[in-house]
């Protein structure tokens, strides 16, 4: 765990005003005009927010289930706030989207251990990263930064090692990643 | 304004034809984030002194992070979470929040000499990807029963917004989800360096009612896969930021402009 230096931070005022836009309508805006800067401490944090898969995992149409390994905040980031999450005090959460925003599953069998996961390909705002079990850890990144909406970036690793690295139509995800599984024995 | 299929995409290139708007600070904002993307060749630590690298973080950041950390991508976090930076190995990736985010020179006079620097000490000498998004996000209140949400989206959001949306505003069914439109163009007709510009807009409701919740507008410009030098990449981000400047005065119903500039 890197050093981390607790300082405080430079406090930043904003003002927020509501403005009628119209008879009844109100809307809020913020001061422009505080005087921020860029904060001088900052904090070491976790480069990708990660979902642990707990156990088998059980999906419906719109929960899964997941053991998560950062703060909820970050993850919520990442997850573009699209999704509803809700965890208890052991840090299982559920996730909560519309049915229609999986755009796939996936289930790898790798080892003993069985998981299944959706992903949000659409709407993934920044690359997802999945740890699989015995060391694997799949990223998925979002069609944002390519020209082609229907690529999604697909990289597999093991121990930090790149195993797999491949661009894929999403529509054949699923398939390409049961051909990788397959491959892995 | 022409919005293409996937083959027209890459096919055609064309400037964007916003109106120019001349770039200003407005009194007032509803912007929330700024997410800048930089990628570029990954780095082989091969050719990177990890002590140089090591010293680069605790000149800038103040902290110590160790060498695996230095060799896999470290991101920082400001305590007030309203700035993050990831250094990674083929990217750079900066989210800067309001009010910490006052204007895009005080990013860039900040920032920019801290990537040169980076660039400098990993060896990258070439960016191959440039993404510049901003989203804002503005609430609101219906106090009568006279105002809908649609008189509210008209309010808010431009004609040309609404109408290229192509859904049916009327029923407002399908405005749970975000709505999303892009356009490819470039920065000017002779401009090598294709982009799309995209706006995505969406709404989330504070309550069953409809009568309270935000709606958000999210406008980026995404390079295609380029190969430039770091000047000539670093100056393109400016051109990229007033294309968005452009595009939130397309987005956006004038009002809503009149509103931010008192």
């Amino acid at each position: 765990m890197s050093k981390q230096y607790i300082q405080v931070s430079r406090i930043t005022v904003t003002f927020k005003k509501s403005i009628a836009i119209a008879a009844g309508v109100l809307i809020t805006l913020f001061s422009n005009e505080a005087d921020a800067q860029v904060p001088e401490t900052f904090i070491p944090s976790s480069v990708n927010s990660e979902l642990i898969v707990k156990t088998r995992t059980s999906v419906n149409d719109d929960a899964i289930t997941l053991q998560l390994s950062e703060n909820i905040e970050s993850l919520a980031d990442c997850l573009n706030e699209k999704f509803k999450i809700s965890c208890n005090e052991d840090q299982n959460c559920t996730i909560l989207a519309p049915a229609h925003q999986f755009l796939m599953e996936i289930s790898p069998s790798i080892g003993a251990e069985k998981a299944t996961l959706s992903c949000n390909i659409e709407y993934a705002a920044v690359t997802h990263s999945l740890r699989l079990p015995h060391g694997f850890m799949l990223t998925l990144t979002k069609p944002m930064d390519t020209m082609d909406d229907t690529k999604v970036m697909f990289n597999l690793m093991r121990n930090r090692k790149l195993l797999i690295s491949d661009v894929v139509d999403s529509s054949l995800l699923k398939e390409y990643i049961g051909s990788v599984i397959h491959k892995l024995g | 304004m022409q919005f293409l299929t996937p083959r027209e995409k890459k096919q055609l290139k064309m400037a964007y034809t916003f109106e120019h708007i001349p770039r200003r600070t407005y009194p007032k904002t509803f912007l929330k984030d700024v997410h800048l993307y930089i990628g570029y060749p990954q780095r082989v630590m091969d050719n990177v002194t990890v002590d140089n690298l090591t010293q680069f973080y605790q000149q800038n950041f103040h902290l110590d992070v160790s060498v695996a950390e230095v060799v896999n991508g470290v991101s920082f976090n400001s305590l007030d979470e309203k700035v993050r930076i990831e250094f990674l190995p083929d990217k750079l990736r900066l989210i800067s929040r309001f009010p910490v985010y006052k204007s895009f020179e005080s990013l860039r006079d900040f920032w920019f000499p801290i990537f040169v620097n980076y660039f400098h000490i990993v060896g990258v000498s070439s960016l191959n990807k440039i993404v510049l998004s901003k989203y804002n996000e503005l609430d609101f209140q219906l106090q009568n029963d006279e105002t809908t949400l649609t008189d509210l989206l008209k309010m808010v959001y431009s004609k040309d917004v609404l109408e290229l949306a192509s859904f049916d505003i009327e029923r407002n069914e399908s405005f749970r989800n975000n709505v999303r439109r892009e356009w490819i163009g470039s920065m000017s007709s002779d401009d090598d360096m294709n982009s799309v510009f995209s706006y995505e807009f969406g709404f989330r409701k504070n309550s069953d009612d409809l009568k309270s919740g935000v709606l958000t507008l999210k406008t980026t410009v995404a390079s295609g896969n380029i190969n430039t030098d770091i000047e000539s990449g670093l100056k393109e981000i400016s051109c990229y930021n007033d294309v968005l400047f452009d595009g939130f005065h397309w987005c956006v119903n004038e009002g809503i402009i009149n509103k931010m500039s008192v």
